[in-house]
């Protein structure tokens, strides 16, 4: 891994088109500012594995799953629908 | 070619695509969103159809158009979440050609675990941001803690399971 110390205010560049700064330092937290091109996914590491595995899952559907989902969700607002009639 | 030169043909030859579970569906070109970058974890696909069908009334399909068998059920998180909202940055305007936050479809992923429907949930953290007129779309990851990655659909089945 490369390693360069930087300061407040001071950025680096990755490539021709990423550029990095560093904005602010707080106790333990250093706050980043990022410019890069729109096809590049800038994400903090954790959220994107996160991202990853729930797109992955939800890929994975299965037809007759979904029309079950949409008979439960019927049934679901026309329950809401009755309770909502029993406040009167 | 551009956004502005697909208006201008609406009447584009419709391309029919085979789905294993939803048969032929004829795709006209102008109806092709380009999702950049992909959708995260989903390859080097980036190429997608929304299909609305009055039998999965309220969820949609996100097809994609070069892998048959990826598919996405999807829904608009207002059903869900009466208030939900998300910001949308003058740069994210521009990445996808709209003029104002009006001009996107929000939708959010589906997740439904094989076999246990009422399990479902949905990706509020991570909505989809979707330029209809320009066939552009981006998944984007909202700041605020408010929203799960996984939101269930049917607290009250899912709270039976025990």
């Amino acid at each position: 891994m490369l390693i360069l110390t930087r300061k407040i205010g001071e950025s680096l560049l990755i490539g021709d088109h990423i550029r990095v700064a560093v904005l602010e330092i707080r106790g333990k937290q250093v706050r980043l500012g990022i410019d890069a091109p729109p096809d590049i996914v800038v994400m903090r590491e954790e959220l994107s594995q996160r991202l990853r595995q729930e797109n992955t899952q939800a890929a994975g559907v299965k037809p007759h799953d979904l029309l079950t989902v949409v008979s439960l969700w019927k049934k679901e607002k026309e329950e809401e629908e009755e309770e909502d009639n029993d406040d009167f | 070619m551009t956004s502005d030169s697909r208006r201008s043909h609406p009447e584009s030859a419709p391309r029919c695509l085979t789905y294993p579970f939803l048969g032929r569906i004829s795709v006209r070109k102008e109806q092709i969103i380009t999702f950049t970058p992909g959708l995260q974890g989903l390859g080097r696909f980036h190429r997608y159809v929304l299909i609305e069908r009055p039998q999965e009334a309220p969820f949609l399909w996100l097809l994609s158009v070069a892998k048959p068998d990826l598919a996405l059920a999807v829904m608009e998180p207002a059903r869900l979440v009466a208030d939900y909202q998300v910001q949308v940055s003058d740069a994210l305007l521009k990445d996808l050609a709209a003029r104002t936050p009006a001009d996107l479809k929000v939708l959010v992923i589906l997740t439904i675990p094989a076999g246990r429907p009422q399990e479902a949930t949905a990706n509020l953290l991570a909505p989809l941001l979707i330029n209809l007129a320009a066939g552009r779309g981006k998944q984007v990851v909202l700041e605020s803690q408010a929203y799960s990655q996984a939101h269930p659909l049917f607290p009250r089945l899912a709270g039976k399971e025990g």
